[in-house]
Protein backbone atom coordinates (compact mmCIF):
# COMPACT_ATOMS: atom_id res chain seq x y z
CA UNK A 1 0.00 0.00 0.00
CA UNK A 2 1.24 3.32 -0.75
CA UNK A 3 0.92 6.11 2.43
CA UNK A 4 -0.99 9.38 0.18
CA UNK A 5 -1.24 11.11 3.29
CA UNK A 6 2.88 11.18 4.05
CA UNK A 7 3.91 14.69 3.71
CA UNK A 8 0.38 16.27 2.55
CA UNK A 9 -0.80 17.52 5.93
CA UNK A 10 0.87 19.17 9.22
CA UNK A 11 -0.50 20.24 12.85
CA UNK A 12 0.05 24.05 13.01
CA UNK A 13 -2.09 24.58 16.60
CA UNK A 14 -1.55 22.86 19.60
CA UNK A 15 -4.12 24.10 22.82
CA UNK A 16 -4.65 22.08 26.15
CA UNK A 17 -6.46 22.61 29.09
CA UNK A 18 -4.68 22.17 32.86
CA UNK A 19 -5.10 18.45 34.05
CA UNK A 20 -6.51 18.07 37.09
CA UNK A 21 -7.75 15.21 39.70
CA UNK A 22 -11.19 17.31 40.19
CA UNK A 23 -12.87 18.93 37.47
CA UNK A 24 -12.47 22.20 37.25
CA UNK A 25 -15.22 22.93 34.25
CA UNK A 26 -17.55 20.22 32.56
CA UNK A 27 -16.52 18.42 29.38
CA UNK A 28 -17.79 21.07 26.86
CA UNK A 29 -15.88 23.26 29.21
CA UNK A 30 -12.77 21.88 28.80
CA UNK A 31 -12.94 21.65 25.08
CA UNK A 32 -13.81 24.85 24.06
CA UNK A 33 -11.19 26.25 26.62
CA UNK A 34 -8.06 23.77 24.96
CA UNK A 35 -10.05 24.22 21.16
CA UNK A 36 -9.77 28.04 21.69
CA UNK A 37 -5.93 27.93 22.42
CA UNK A 38 -5.18 25.70 19.53
CA UNK A 39 -6.76 28.08 17.44
CA UNK A 40 -4.99 30.97 18.46
CA UNK A 41 -1.81 28.84 18.55
CA UNK A 42 -2.21 28.35 14.75
CA UNK A 43 -2.64 31.84 14.17
CA UNK A 44 -6.45 31.74 13.31
CA UNK A 45 -9.76 32.28 13.65
CA UNK A 46 -12.84 30.03 14.66
CA UNK A 47 -14.54 30.82 11.79
CA UNK A 48 -11.24 29.51 9.51
CA UNK A 49 -12.57 26.52 10.73
CA UNK A 50 -14.29 24.61 8.24
CA UNK A 51 -13.83 20.76 10.17
CA UNK A 52 -14.29 19.76 13.81
CA UNK A 53 -13.60 15.87 14.70
CA UNK A 54 -13.75 14.93 18.51
CA UNK A 55 -12.38 12.23 20.72
CA UNK A 56 -14.94 12.18 23.47
CA UNK A 57 -14.90 9.47 26.41
CA UNK A 58 -17.32 9.60 28.78
CA UNK A 59 -16.97 9.97 32.67
CA UNK A 60 -18.62 6.53 32.79
CA UNK A 61 -18.89 4.32 29.18
CA UNK A 62 -22.20 2.92 30.06
CA UNK A 63 -23.82 5.73 31.94
CA UNK A 64 -27.95 6.47 30.92
CA UNK A 65 -28.82 9.81 29.83
CA UNK A 66 -25.46 11.58 29.57
CA UNK A 67 -25.47 15.29 29.35
CA UNK A 68 -24.28 16.99 25.98
CA UNK A 69 -21.46 19.54 27.25
CA UNK A 70 -21.93 18.12 31.24
CA UNK A 71 -19.94 14.59 30.56
CA UNK A 72 -19.55 14.75 26.73
CA UNK A 73 -18.29 17.01 24.58
CA UNK A 74 -20.04 16.52 20.91
CA UNK A 75 -18.69 18.32 18.02
CA UNK A 76 -22.72 20.21 17.76
CA UNK A 77 -21.83 21.82 21.42
CA UNK A 78 -18.01 22.75 20.79
CA UNK A 79 -18.85 24.41 17.28
CA UNK A 80 -21.70 26.17 19.28
CA UNK A 81 -18.91 27.19 21.92
CA UNK A 82 -16.20 28.58 19.59
CA UNK A 83 -19.17 30.32 17.53
CA UNK A 84 -18.10 28.77 14.63
CA UNK A 85 -20.94 29.87 11.72
CA UNK A 86 -20.75 26.87 9.11
CA UNK A 87 -18.94 23.77 8.62
CA UNK A 88 -18.02 21.86 5.79
CA UNK A 89 -17.36 18.19 7.52
CA UNK A 90 -17.28 17.09 10.75
CA UNK A 91 -17.47 13.41 12.96
CA UNK A 92 -17.87 12.56 16.35
CA UNK A 93 -15.43 9.70 17.64
CA UNK A 94 -16.40 7.73 20.89
CA UNK A 95 -14.36 5.85 22.74
CA UNK A 96 -12.68 3.66 23.88
CA UNK A 97 -10.74 4.13 21.28
CA UNK A 98 -7.90 5.44 19.72
CA UNK A 99 -8.37 8.99 21.32
CA UNK A 100 -6.05 12.28 19.44
CA UNK A 101 -5.13 9.84 16.91
CA UNK A 102 -7.98 8.51 14.99
CA UNK A 103 -9.53 12.62 14.94
CA UNK A 104 -6.03 13.49 13.64
CA UNK A 105 -6.08 10.69 10.99
CA UNK A 106 -9.89 11.09 9.70
CA UNK A 107 -8.61 15.56 9.64
CA UNK A 108 -5.92 14.36 7.81
CA UNK A 109 -8.13 12.25 5.54
CA UNK A 110 -10.30 14.87 5.24
CA UNK A 111 -7.86 17.83 3.90
CA UNK A 112 -6.19 15.73 1.94
CA UNK A 113 -9.71 14.49 0.23
CA UNK A 114 -10.43 17.76 -0.15
CA UNK A 115 -13.51 18.09 2.28
CA UNK A 116 -11.95 20.77 4.56
CA UNK A 117 -9.39 23.26 4.83
CA UNK A 118 -8.60 23.51 8.51
CA UNK A 119 -9.43 20.73 10.92
CA UNK A 120 -10.17 21.06 14.40
CA UNK A 121 -9.37 17.67 16.37
CA UNK A 122 -10.09 17.06 20.35
CA UNK A 123 -10.14 14.80 22.93
CA UNK A 124 -11.64 15.90 26.65
CA UNK A 125 -10.98 12.88 29.03
CA UNK A 126 -12.30 12.50 32.44
CA UNK A 127 -11.94 10.42 35.49
CA UNK A 128 -14.17 7.06 35.76
CA UNK A 129 -17.04 7.00 38.57
CA UNK A 130 -16.00 5.48 41.33
CA UNK A 131 -18.60 2.16 40.86
CA UNK A 132 -18.69 -1.04 42.20
CA UNK A 133 -19.00 -4.37 40.28
CA UNK A 134 -22.31 -4.98 41.91
CA UNK A 135 -23.37 -2.03 40.97
CA UNK A 136 -23.92 -2.49 37.35
CA UNK A 137 -27.41 -2.79 35.97
CA UNK A 138 -28.55 -6.29 34.10
CA UNK A 139 -28.22 -4.02 30.93
CA UNK A 140 -24.67 -3.20 31.53
CA UNK A 141 -23.42 -6.71 31.71
CA UNK A 142 -23.62 -6.95 27.73
CA UNK A 143 -23.48 -10.63 26.84
CA UNK A 144 -19.23 -11.57 28.00
CA UNK A 145 -19.13 -9.61 31.07
CA UNK A 146 -21.02 -12.17 32.59
CA UNK A 147 -18.28 -15.09 32.17
CA UNK A 148 -16.16 -12.00 34.01
CA UNK A 149 -17.85 -9.98 36.50
CA UNK A 150 -19.15 -13.48 38.88
CA UNK A 151 -15.19 -14.15 39.35
CA UNK A 152 -14.16 -11.03 40.92
CA UNK A 153 -13.35 -9.69 37.59
CA UNK A 154 -13.91 -6.47 36.13
CA UNK A 155 -11.74 -3.66 35.67
CA UNK A 156 -8.44 -2.98 33.74
CA UNK A 157 -5.76 -3.39 36.21
CA UNK A 158 -6.81 -6.54 36.57
CA UNK A 159 -6.78 -6.97 32.74
CA UNK A 160 -3.17 -5.91 32.34
CA UNK A 161 -1.99 -7.81 35.22
CA UNK A 162 -3.02 -10.97 33.70
CA UNK A 163 -1.53 -9.66 30.11
CA UNK A 164 1.68 -9.01 32.40
CA UNK A 165 2.17 -12.02 34.27
CA UNK A 166 2.53 -13.85 30.66
CA UNK A 167 4.23 -11.25 28.92
CA UNK A 168 6.68 -11.44 32.10
CA UNK A 169 7.00 -15.29 31.79
CA UNK A 170 7.66 -15.67 28.17
CA UNK A 171 9.59 -12.45 27.83
CA UNK A 172 11.61 -12.50 31.02
CA UNK A 173 10.15 -9.02 32.17
CA UNK A 174 10.83 -8.41 35.82
CA UNK A 175 9.31 -5.95 37.93
CA UNK A 176 12.50 -3.88 38.07
CA UNK A 177 11.91 -3.69 34.45
CA UNK A 178 8.23 -2.17 35.19
CA UNK A 179 9.74 -0.22 37.92
CA UNK A 180 12.27 1.42 35.24
CA UNK A 181 8.96 2.58 32.98
CA UNK A 182 7.66 4.06 36.02
CA UNK A 183 11.06 5.79 36.78
CA UNK A 184 11.49 7.02 33.12
CA UNK A 185 8.18 8.89 33.34
CA UNK A 186 8.78 9.99 36.37
CA UNK A 187 12.18 11.51 35.72
CA UNK A 188 11.15 13.75 32.87
CA UNK A 189 7.61 14.64 34.85
CA UNK A 190 10.01 16.01 37.66
CA UNK A 191 10.62 18.59 34.45
CA UNK A 192 7.36 19.22 34.10
CA UNK A 193 5.15 21.50 35.88
CA UNK A 194 1.87 20.71 34.24
CA UNK A 195 2.45 17.34 35.52
CA UNK A 196 0.78 15.74 38.64
CA UNK A 197 3.50 13.09 39.44
CA UNK A 198 6.35 15.27 39.11
CA UNK A 199 8.45 12.99 42.22
CA UNK A 200 11.04 10.86 42.23
CA UNK A 201 9.85 7.14 42.86
CA UNK A 202 13.08 4.87 44.04
CA UNK A 203 13.13 1.48 43.36
CA UNK A 204 12.69 0.43 47.01
CA UNK A 205 9.67 2.92 47.23
CA UNK A 206 8.14 0.85 44.26
CA UNK A 207 8.64 -2.40 45.53
CA UNK A 208 7.12 -1.77 49.02
CA UNK A 209 3.89 -0.44 46.93
CA UNK A 210 0.35 -1.55 47.85
CA UNK A 211 -0.76 -4.68 45.32
CA UNK A 212 -3.39 -3.98 43.75
CA UNK A 213 -3.98 -6.65 41.57
CA UNK A 214 -0.77 -9.38 41.38
CA UNK A 215 1.53 -7.98 39.49
CA UNK A 216 0.24 -4.35 39.46
CA UNK A 217 0.91 -2.01 42.49
CA UNK A 218 -0.88 1.15 42.98
CA UNK A 219 2.45 2.77 40.71
CA UNK A 220 2.08 0.70 38.09
CA UNK A 221 -1.31 2.48 37.22
CA UNK A 222 -1.71 6.03 36.07
CA UNK A 223 -3.81 8.41 37.84
CA UNK A 224 -7.33 9.67 35.89
CA UNK A 225 -7.50 13.30 35.66
CA UNK A 226 -9.72 15.86 33.54
CA UNK A 227 -8.24 17.76 31.13
CA UNK A 228 -8.39 18.93 27.00
CA UNK A 229 -6.20 18.60 24.59
CA UNK A 230 -6.80 20.21 20.92
CA UNK A 231 -4.81 20.11 17.50
CA UNK A 232 -5.54 21.86 14.26
CA UNK A 233 -4.62 20.43 11.25
CA UNK A 234 -4.00 22.11 7.59
CA UNK A 235 -2.40 21.10 4.31
CA UNK A 236 1.28 21.55 4.10
CA UNK A 237 1.16 24.45 1.56
CA UNK A 238 -1.08 26.37 4.29
CA UNK A 239 1.19 25.08 7.13
CA UNK A 240 4.37 26.56 5.30
CA UNK A 241 2.59 30.11 5.57
CA UNK A 242 1.80 29.38 9.76
CA UNK A 243 2.93 31.80 12.11
CA UNK A 244 4.67 29.11 14.17
CA UNK A 245 6.29 26.38 12.90
CA UNK A 246 4.26 23.29 11.53
CA UNK A 247 4.37 19.43 12.46
CA UNK A 248 4.39 17.70 9.38
CA UNK A 249 2.28 14.34 9.36
CA UNK A 250 4.30 11.00 7.51
CA UNK A 251 2.21 8.69 9.43
CA UNK A 252 -0.83 8.16 11.47
CA UNK A 253 -2.29 4.32 11.98
CA UNK A 254 -4.51 2.74 13.84
CA UNK A 255 -4.42 -1.19 14.13
CA UNK A 256 -6.69 -4.25 15.69
CA UNK A 257 -6.24 -7.91 16.29
CA UNK A 258 -8.59 -10.26 15.57
CA UNK A 259 -11.63 -10.74 18.31
CA UNK A 260 -11.43 -7.03 20.01
CA UNK A 261 -14.57 -7.71 22.45
CA UNK A 262 -12.97 -10.40 24.73
CA UNK A 263 -9.49 -9.44 24.75
CA UNK A 264 -8.99 -11.41 28.29
CA UNK A 265 -10.08 -14.70 26.35
CA UNK A 266 -6.96 -13.59 23.76
CA UNK A 267 -4.83 -16.57 22.89
CA UNK A 268 -1.49 -14.91 22.94
CA UNK A 269 -1.05 -12.56 25.16
CA UNK A 270 2.59 -10.95 24.27
CA UNK A 271 0.81 -8.79 21.51
CA UNK A 272 -1.62 -6.08 21.50
CA UNK A 273 -3.70 -3.78 19.11
CA UNK A 274 -0.53 -1.29 18.92
CA UNK A 275 1.42 -3.99 16.80
CA UNK A 276 -1.39 -3.96 14.23
CA UNK A 277 -0.98 0.02 14.67
CA UNK A 278 3.02 -0.42 13.81
CA UNK A 279 2.38 -2.78 11.04
CA UNK A 280 5.60 -0.93 8.17
CA UNK A 281 5.23 2.24 10.73
CA UNK A 282 8.60 3.66 9.19
CA UNK A 283 8.38 2.15 5.08
CA UNK A 284 4.63 4.41 5.43
CA UNK A 285 6.31 7.07 7.36
CA UNK A 286 9.42 7.36 5.00
CA UNK A 287 12.15 7.58 7.63
CA UNK A 288 14.27 5.03 9.58
CA UNK A 289 13.74 3.76 13.22
CA UNK A 290 17.28 5.40 13.17
CA UNK A 291 16.43 8.26 12.53
CA UNK A 292 14.06 9.03 15.35
CA UNK A 293 15.16 12.03 17.57
CA UNK A 294 12.45 11.64 20.63
CA UNK A 295 9.62 9.14 21.19
CA UNK A 296 6.10 9.42 23.26
CA UNK A 297 5.50 5.45 24.13
CA UNK A 298 2.42 4.78 26.05
CA UNK A 299 2.42 3.99 29.48
CA UNK A 300 -0.68 3.99 31.02
CA UNK A 301 0.54 0.99 32.61
CA UNK A 302 3.79 0.33 33.14
CA UNK A 303 4.27 -2.98 31.39
CA UNK A 304 2.60 -1.33 27.65
CA UNK A 305 5.66 0.16 27.39
CA UNK A 306 7.16 -3.08 26.39
CA UNK A 307 4.65 -4.03 24.67
CA UNK A 308 5.01 -0.60 22.44
CA UNK A 309 8.47 -1.06 22.06
CA UNK A 310 7.88 -4.43 20.53
CA UNK A 311 4.89 -3.22 18.26
CA UNK A 312 7.21 -0.42 16.63
CA UNK A 313 10.47 -1.98 16.41
CA UNK A 314 12.25 0.26 18.22
CA UNK A 315 14.05 -2.65 20.46
CA UNK A 316 14.64 -5.50 17.29
CA UNK A 317 11.81 -7.91 18.87
CA UNK A 318 12.10 -8.15 22.62
CA UNK A 319 14.91 -6.42 23.77
CA UNK A 320 12.79 -3.55 25.66
CA UNK A 321 14.64 -4.26 28.86
CA UNK A 322 17.63 -3.70 27.42
CA UNK A 323 16.66 -0.50 25.69
CA UNK A 324 14.79 0.79 29.00
CA UNK A 325 18.39 -0.06 31.03
CA UNK A 326 20.21 1.75 28.51
CA UNK A 327 18.00 4.75 28.65
CA UNK A 328 17.27 4.94 32.07
CA UNK A 329 21.15 4.21 33.80
CA UNK A 330 22.82 6.49 30.80
CA UNK A 331 24.84 4.07 28.12
CA UNK A 332 22.26 4.30 25.43
CA UNK A 333 20.37 8.08 26.44
CA UNK A 334 17.03 8.42 24.58
CA UNK A 335 14.45 10.76 25.14
CA UNK A 336 11.24 8.62 26.03
CA UNK A 337 7.92 10.38 27.45
CA UNK A 338 9.48 13.84 27.77
CA UNK A 339 6.52 15.30 28.90
CA UNK A 340 6.41 12.67 31.72
CA UNK A 341 4.28 9.56 30.11
CA UNK A 342 0.67 8.80 31.69
CA UNK A 343 2.72 7.50 34.35
CA UNK A 344 4.19 10.78 35.52
CA UNK A 345 1.63 13.35 33.99
CA UNK A 346 -2.13 11.97 33.97
CA UNK A 347 -4.37 9.68 32.28
CA UNK A 348 -4.85 11.63 29.17
CA UNK A 349 -5.07 8.05 27.44
CA UNK A 350 -2.26 9.02 24.32
CA UNK A 351 -3.82 12.73 23.61
CA UNK A 352 -0.40 13.92 25.66
CA UNK A 353 1.65 11.44 24.05
CA UNK A 354 0.66 13.10 20.61
CA UNK A 355 0.86 16.76 21.79
CA UNK A 356 4.13 16.04 23.16
CA UNK A 357 5.44 14.27 20.26
CA UNK A 358 4.29 17.61 18.01
CA UNK A 359 5.48 19.74 20.48
CA UNK A 360 8.93 18.41 20.25
CA UNK A 361 9.07 18.48 16.51
CA UNK A 362 8.08 21.94 16.29
CA UNK A 363 10.71 23.04 18.65
CA UNK A 364 8.22 23.86 20.52
CA UNK A 365 8.78 21.90 23.78
CA UNK A 366 10.20 24.50 26.34
CA UNK A 367 13.12 23.31 29.06
CA UNK A 368 12.82 19.85 27.95
CA UNK A 369 12.94 20.61 23.93
CA UNK A 370 15.37 17.76 22.47
CA UNK A 371 18.25 19.48 20.89
CA UNK A 372 17.60 19.29 16.85
CA UNK A 373 14.66 17.29 16.88
CA UNK A 374 13.46 16.42 13.54
CA UNK A 375 11.49 12.94 13.81
CA UNK A 376 8.89 12.47 16.36
CA UNK A 377 7.26 9.45 17.27
CA UNK A 378 4.01 8.59 19.41
CA UNK A 379 2.02 5.26 20.36
CA UNK A 380 -1.22 5.00 22.15
CA UNK A 381 -3.11 1.96 23.37
CA UNK A 382 -3.14 -1.25 24.85
CA UNK A 383 -5.53 -4.50 24.87
CA UNK A 384 -7.88 -3.79 21.39
CA UNK A 385 -6.89 0.03 21.12
CA UNK A 386 -3.69 0.68 19.12
CA UNK A 387 -2.34 3.51 17.54
CA UNK A 388 1.12 5.09 15.97
CA UNK A 389 2.15 8.63 14.71
CA UNK A 390 5.33 9.75 13.06
CA UNK A 391 5.52 13.61 12.78
CA UNK A 392 8.51 15.59 11.61
CA UNK A 393 9.94 19.04 11.60
CA UNK A 394 10.99 18.63 8.01
CA UNK A 395 8.49 17.45 5.83
CA UNK A 396 8.93 14.10 3.91
CA UNK A 397 7.27 13.25 0.54
CA UNK B 1 -7.85 -20.77 47.85
CA UNK B 2 -8.89 -20.95 51.43
CA UNK B 3 -10.28 -18.07 51.77
CA UNK B 4 -12.87 -18.57 49.22
CA UNK B 5 -15.52 -18.03 51.40
CA UNK B 6 -14.11 -14.56 52.15
CA UNK B 7 -15.09 -13.58 48.39
CA UNK B 8 -18.44 -12.47 47.72
CA UNK B 9 -19.50 -13.14 44.49
CA UNK B 10 -21.48 -11.42 42.33
CA UNK B 11 -24.04 -13.76 40.92
CA UNK B 12 -24.34 -13.69 36.80
CA UNK B 13 -27.01 -12.43 34.85
CA UNK B 14 -27.54 -14.65 31.68
CA UNK B 15 -30.06 -15.11 29.18
CA UNK B 16 -31.34 -19.00 28.39
CA UNK B 17 -28.76 -18.91 25.47
CA UNK B 18 -26.08 -18.98 28.26
CA UNK B 19 -28.03 -21.53 30.97
CA UNK B 20 -26.09 -24.23 29.84
CA UNK B 21 -22.99 -22.83 31.41
CA UNK B 22 -24.79 -21.76 34.72
CA UNK B 23 -27.43 -24.05 35.46
CA UNK B 24 -25.80 -27.62 35.37
CA UNK B 25 -27.01 -30.59 37.49
CA UNK B 26 -24.40 -32.35 40.00
CA UNK B 27 -22.61 -34.79 38.04
CA UNK B 28 -22.74 -33.07 34.65
CA UNK B 29 -19.77 -31.80 32.73
CA UNK B 30 -18.62 -28.66 31.78
CA UNK B 31 -20.43 -27.15 28.61
CA UNK B 32 -19.17 -24.37 26.34
CA UNK B 33 -20.73 -22.73 23.67
CA UNK B 34 -20.23 -24.99 20.13
CA UNK B 35 -20.93 -24.24 16.59
CA UNK B 36 -22.85 -27.08 15.68
CA UNK B 37 -21.96 -27.27 11.87
CA UNK B 38 -18.01 -26.69 11.91
CA UNK B 39 -17.60 -27.73 15.91
CA UNK B 40 -15.36 -24.97 16.76
CA UNK B 41 -15.68 -24.19 20.45
CA UNK B 42 -16.91 -20.33 20.62
CA UNK B 43 -16.60 -19.01 24.04
CA UNK B 44 -17.79 -16.56 25.32
CA UNK B 45 -20.71 -17.66 23.35
CA UNK B 46 -21.40 -15.85 20.13
CA UNK B 47 -24.27 -16.21 17.85
CA UNK B 48 -23.00 -16.78 14.59
CA UNK B 49 -19.56 -19.54 13.84
CA UNK B 50 -16.72 -17.19 13.46
CA UNK B 51 -15.22 -20.17 11.41
CA UNK B 52 -17.88 -20.92 9.19
CA UNK B 53 -20.48 -18.48 9.72
CA UNK B 54 -23.01 -20.98 10.46
CA UNK B 55 -25.86 -19.65 13.37
CA UNK B 56 -26.40 -23.13 14.43
CA UNK B 57 -24.85 -22.85 17.91
CA UNK B 58 -25.50 -25.17 20.96
CA UNK B 59 -23.72 -26.41 23.56
CA UNK B 60 -21.23 -29.51 24.08
CA UNK B 61 -19.44 -31.71 27.00
CA UNK B 62 -15.63 -30.39 27.68
CA UNK B 63 -13.30 -32.61 29.98
CA UNK B 64 -13.01 -29.65 32.02
CA UNK B 65 -9.10 -29.75 32.10
CA UNK B 66 -6.50 -27.40 30.85
CA UNK B 67 -3.78 -25.51 32.17
CA UNK B 68 -3.01 -22.07 33.34
CA UNK B 69 -2.32 -19.50 30.86
CA UNK B 70 -2.33 -16.35 33.03
CA UNK B 71 -3.46 -15.20 36.56
CA UNK B 72 -3.95 -12.53 39.04
CA UNK B 73 -3.87 -12.44 42.63
CA UNK B 74 -6.62 -10.09 43.54
CA UNK B 75 -5.98 -7.81 46.55
CA UNK B 76 -7.44 -4.92 46.37
CA UNK B 77 -11.78 -4.63 47.54
CA UNK B 78 -13.49 -4.09 44.85
CA UNK B 79 -17.16 -4.70 46.67
CA UNK B 80 -16.07 -4.59 50.20
CA UNK B 81 -14.78 -7.86 50.80
CA UNK B 82 -13.68 -8.69 54.09
CA UNK B 83 -10.66 -10.76 52.29
CA UNK B 84 -10.69 -9.38 49.14
CA UNK B 85 -7.94 -11.84 47.95
CA UNK B 86 -8.49 -14.28 45.41
CA UNK B 87 -7.29 -16.15 42.26
CA UNK B 88 -8.60 -15.03 38.89
CA UNK B 89 -7.01 -17.18 35.89
CA UNK B 90 -7.02 -17.70 32.28
CA UNK B 91 -7.46 -21.32 31.72
CA UNK B 92 -6.54 -22.86 28.23
CA UNK B 93 -8.71 -25.66 27.69
CA UNK B 94 -7.06 -28.92 26.30
CA UNK B 95 -9.56 -29.09 23.75
CA UNK B 96 -8.94 -26.69 20.90
CA UNK B 97 -5.99 -24.37 21.23
CA UNK B 98 -6.31 -21.14 22.28
CA UNK B 99 -10.12 -21.83 23.91
CA UNK B 100 -9.67 -19.90 27.19
CA UNK B 101 -11.80 -18.97 29.82
CA UNK B 102 -11.53 -16.40 32.93
CA UNK B 103 -12.54 -18.31 36.49
CA UNK B 104 -10.91 -18.69 40.01
CA UNK B 105 -8.58 -21.09 41.36
CA UNK B 106 -9.55 -22.72 44.81
CA UNK B 107 -8.20 -25.45 46.04
CA UNK B 108 -4.74 -23.93 47.09
CA UNK B 109 -3.34 -21.23 48.35
CA UNK B 110 -2.67 -18.16 46.23
CA UNK B 111 1.09 -18.24 46.09
CA UNK B 112 0.76 -21.84 45.20
CA UNK B 113 -0.75 -21.12 41.76
CA UNK B 114 1.63 -21.36 38.80
CA UNK B 115 1.61 -20.43 35.03
CA UNK B 116 1.62 -24.00 33.46
CA UNK B 117 -0.44 -25.49 36.41
CA UNK B 118 -2.97 -28.78 34.84
CA UNK B 119 -6.28 -27.80 36.99
CA UNK B 120 -9.68 -29.17 36.46
CA UNK B 121 -13.24 -27.90 36.69
CA UNK B 122 -15.09 -27.66 40.22
CA UNK B 123 -18.16 -26.07 40.45
CA UNK B 124 -19.20 -24.12 43.54
CA UNK B 125 -23.25 -24.28 44.51
CA UNK B 126 -24.93 -20.84 44.39
CA UNK B 127 -28.56 -21.24 44.83
CA UNK B 128 -29.73 -22.86 41.98
CA UNK B 129 -26.97 -22.20 39.93
CA UNK B 130 -23.28 -23.95 39.74
CA UNK B 131 -20.42 -21.37 39.20
CA UNK B 132 -17.76 -23.14 36.85
CA UNK B 133 -14.24 -22.57 39.01
CA UNK B 134 -11.07 -24.33 38.65
CA UNK B 135 -8.71 -26.55 41.55
CA UNK B 136 -4.77 -28.07 40.97
CA UNK B 137 -4.88 -31.74 39.64
CA UNK B 138 -3.15 -33.45 41.79
CA UNK B 139 -0.71 -36.29 40.14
Amino acid sequence: MTNYLRGATAFIGLGKTAVSRQPEMTFGGLAVEASRRAIADAGLRPNDIDCLIAYTRPTEMHTQGMVDGLDRASVAYVQEGLGIETLRHHADVWGPGANAFAPSLLGAQAIHGGQARYVLVYAVLGRPLKRKFGELSAREWGGAAQFALPYGFGNNVQTIAVFARRYMHENGLSREDLWRAIANSRKWAMRNPDALLGEWLSYDDYMSARMIADPMSLYDCDMPVFGAWAFVIAAHDDAARAPKAPAYISAIQLGQGPRPTVWELWDDYTVMAPSYAGRDLWENAGVRPDEIDVAQIYDGFSPLIYYHLDAIGLTNGHDGPGFMRGILEGDQPFPVNTFGGSLGYGRAQGASHLYEAISQARGDAGDRQVADCDVSVATMGGFMVGATAVVTRERRT
Amino acid sequence: MSDEGAMRRIRPIFTEDEAYFWTTQPGDPLRLARCDDCELFLHPRYPVCRRCFSRSIGAAPVSGYGEVYSFTVNHRAWNAEPDPTYVVAIVALDEQPGLHLLTNIVGCQAEEVRIGMRVAVAFEADGDLRIPVFEPVTE
